[in-house]
């Protein structure tokens, strides 16, 4: 068997092989140029680019590698060159590195089989006995000691190697000489953008600082410079008091006038400390182009649970629109009342890795599919997302991380280069 | 037919141009609209879903004799209407180099040169091959559907699941939705599309699929009618911003076809229809396959009226505002 191996970062898991500077330069002809006519469209290196990004990357095994391309309807030579071209241009190699490494959740039994994703593919169904082989093999184990306890369950050697290579097949085991987190990835995703300074909305002139940023920032990138986004790449952020007492419809109409280019619904997300501006927030929501996406966001990590019960009594009410989305910054537990503030709102669960999840079978079903995935899951993922959402504040200093506190990269002023390059030393030091 | 005027919602503001507008428009939707609390709807206005599916319950008791004559009777009259008989065969997308090829047969051979002739106001935008390219990249198709005459394809239907926006339909229960896609055939008057939608059903009930949908529209119809299957159906809609409808029914009881839509009113669906063509059939088609919502129907013409009595439907006389 063949393991990808990252040249750029031989010690790294599942790092990017196709990486920016690949991208920039063309390498995506080698691929398209041997499609059949009706295939080379304008943007068919883009949406190949898109799918490949998340498969050729190293600790996969070439079968592997060699099929998901496949199913982008890449004949298997066009596949086999591609991948030699890679290794020519010194981008990767293969070989059989020292550890075996899994990483997947267990989604649930079906009849035929047990539901299974791998942390960096898709959800894929595989018999009892590849499921009882993943669970032995969690996390790193030396290449012969893994065979060892798979040889101490399954019995014959023979179906050691038939397990591997058909867990390796499906993506679901990985071989690596660390589990090191990979330092490469395809920029920032989300820039959030602060809306307001010293109390009062952004001036004319703020904006234009901050569009000249994100257009320069967006054109340096491969995906987003032809609007091929993964996120949303622009939040909006601000205060409830602030907005609900400044804001007016005209104000957001010009805003939408200047982020129309990006051609992506954009998030608004207000936080509040308290809600007695709830119900003049819902008129200028109403009069507000529908470009946008309104959001609240309660910060319960100062023991606010008040704020639960206050939003709950406005829905209860019905005057507006109870779909909104409300994000919760938790503390050190879960809140009561989530079941029922469930029911209204679209519900969002952000936590700094401390908060005590309590028995997911008591929970109502939706609440323990949003616990399970968006506090179990983003638990283990949050270190490759290091980096990868950045906010302006109010001042023009850019901030990391989806909650404020984060590290200060520099200001606006600085430049996309400049920015980038501590972004970068950023997600190293912290790898 | 397409609406006469589609507004967005810009505030308070479209409500007083809607109001001037209204002499000389009898159909004006504004969509997407937000959902609005009962005092800021403007006067005469409806509320509409901003987009609705049908949905199909594909496991409703049925008779094994009845189904069979389903296919019977579809056939007949297929012969009836086109002089040769149709043969099907469905592939279940795998993502192999044979599936590919057969979805791109089905792509060049049937799709482009359908839509070229006539066009689908409510299907995909697939006009441009690079929007198919993506979907087939994303993989949501699960089966195509195909008719044959003369070894020769003549029409399919595409199957696909539900996208992430669409999720909300796994929320009515149990089991999963396919969704058409794409319904493609060469003839406007056959039933052949009824047909296809039968296979393709009958291909979801034993790939242990609950529902068949219909992709979501738009809540407000003024084309031919879609097809329809003969199950108990049932309906859902999503939620996103709403769309509100002024409609001047004695108006548009003058109009050309029939136009229909789905009203929504504390969170309850009612279809209003207004039966503008003198053949009924399809109509009573349509009216049957949606036993479990509200129904209000509008004609002026007498005849189409009693046909529809006849078939347990009771008509609202269309008055002329003027005159009360």
């Amino acid at each position: 068997m063949q393991w990808l191996i990252s040249t750029n970062e031989p010690e790294a898991v599942n790092a990017p092989i196709l990486r920016h500077e690949l991208l920039q330069a063309g390498i995506m002809r080698e691929i398209v140029d041997h499609l059949p006519w009706y295939k080379k469209t304008r943007n068919m290196d883009l949406m190949l680019a898109k799918h490949l990004i998340h498969t050729i990357r190293s600790g996969f095994e070439r079968s592997f590698v060699l099929r998901e391309m496949e199913r982008l309807d890449i004949s298997a030579d066009v596949a086999e060159r591609f991948l030699n071209v890679l290794q020519e241009k010194g981008c990767c190699r293969f070989g059989e590195p020292r550890y075996f490494y899994s990483a997947v959740q267990f989604r649930g039994s079906f009849g035929k089989g047990v539901a299974v994703k791998g942390c960096y593919g898709k959800p894929v169904i595989i018999s009892d006995a590849l499921a009882e082989c993943l669970r032995l093999l969690r996390g790193l184990i030396l290449r012969e000691q893994c065979e060892e306890m798979l040889a101490g369950f399954l019995g014959r050697k023979a179906y050691v190697e038939q397990a591997i290579q058909t867990l390796a097949g499906k993506g679901l085991l990985m071989s690596c000489d660390s589990a090191k987190t990979t330092v490469s990835d395809y920029g920032v995703l989300r820039w959030g953008v602060e809306l307001q300074h010293d109390g009062q909305l952004l001036s004319h002139a703020a904006w234009e600082e901050r569009l000249h940023f994100l257009e320069d920032s967006f054109q340096s990138n491969y995906f987003q410079s032809r609007n091929c986004f993964f996120e949303p790449p622009i939040e909006l952020q601000g205060d409830l008091d602030t907005i609900a007492r400044w804001g007016n419809a005209e104000y957001f109409w010009k805003v939408s006038f200047k982020l129309q280019s990006f051609d992506q619904p954009i998030p608004i997300n207000l936080q509040a400390a308290c809600l007695s501006a709830y119900e003049q927030w819902q008129e200028l929501r109403l009069q507000s182009p529908t470009i946008f996406e309104w959001g609240l966001t309660l910060d319960l990590r100062r023991d606010r649970r008040g704020l639960i019960d206050e939003l709950i009594a406005h829905l209860e009410r019905r005057h507006y629109s109870y779909v909104i989305d409300v994000t919760l910054l938790l503390g050190d537990e879960l809140p009561a009342r989530l079941d029922h503030l469930c029911e209204f709102v679209r519900l969002k669960l952000h936590s700094t890795g401390k908060v005590q999840i309590p028995d997911l079978n008591a929970m109502s079903p939706a609440l323990r599919h949003l616990v399970e995935q968006q506090l179990t899951a983003a638990r283990e993922h949050e270190q490759n997302k290091l980096g990868h959402s950045l906010n302006i504040n109010g001042c023009g200093d850019i901030h990391t991380g989806l909650l404020q506190n984060g590290i200060c990269l520099g200001h606006i002023s600085d430049g996309t280069n400049t920015i980038e390059q501590r972004r970068k030393s950023f997600r190293s030091e912290t790898a | 037919m397409q609406i006469p005027l589609k507004l967005k919602w810009l505030g308070k503001e479209t409500a007083e141009v809607c109001r001037s507008i209204t002499p000389f428009h009898p159909l004006i939707l504004i969509s997407p609209a937000p959902q609005l609390s009962d005092r800021d709807v403007p006067e005469n206005f409806v509320r509409l879903p901003h987009s609705i599916c049908r949905l199909f319950d594909l496991n409703a008791q049925r008779s094994v004799q009845e189904e069979h004559d389903v296919y019977r009777s579809a056939s007949q009259t297929d012969l009836r209407s086109s002089g040769a008989p149709c043969a099907f065969d469905v592939i279940e997308f795998k993502d192999d180099a044979q599936n590919f090829a057969a979805l791109y047969e089905f792509y060049f051979e049937v799709f482009l040169k359908n839509s070229a002739v006539k066009g689908a106001p409510d299907a995909p935008d697939y006009q441009y091959i690079e929007r198919f390219h993506s979907a087939l990249l994303e993989h949501n198709f699960i089966a195509l559907v195909r008719a044959f005459r003369d070894s020769q394809i003549v029409a399919g239907l595409l199957l696909r699941r539900p996208t992430a926006p669409e999720q909300f339909l796994n929320s009515i229960g149990v089991g999963k939705v396919a969704i058409v896609d794409v319904l493609s055939i060469n003839s406007t008057r056959s039933t052949l599309a009824n047909e296809l939608v039968s296979r393709g059903a009958q291909w979801a009930r034993e790939a242990d699929y609950s529902f068949l949908s219909a992709t979501p529209c738009s809540a407000l119809v003024t084309t031919e009618h879609d097809w329809t299957i003969e199950t108990a159906s049932m309906l859902s809609w999503p939620e996103q911003p709403a769309a509100l409808l002024y409609c001047d029914m004695h108006r548009c009881s003058y109009l050309s076809n029939d136009i229909y839509f789905y009203s929504l009113s504390d969170n309850e669906v009612a279809l209003h229809y207004v039966a503008n063509r003198r053949s009924g059939s399809e109509t009573i088609r349509l009216l049957s396959s949606t036993p479990h919502i509200k129904k209000t129907i509008y004609t002026r013409h007498p005849d189409v009226s009693a046909a529809l009595f006849a078939a347990g439907f009771h008509c609202e006389e269309v008055r002329d505002r003027c005159n009360g």
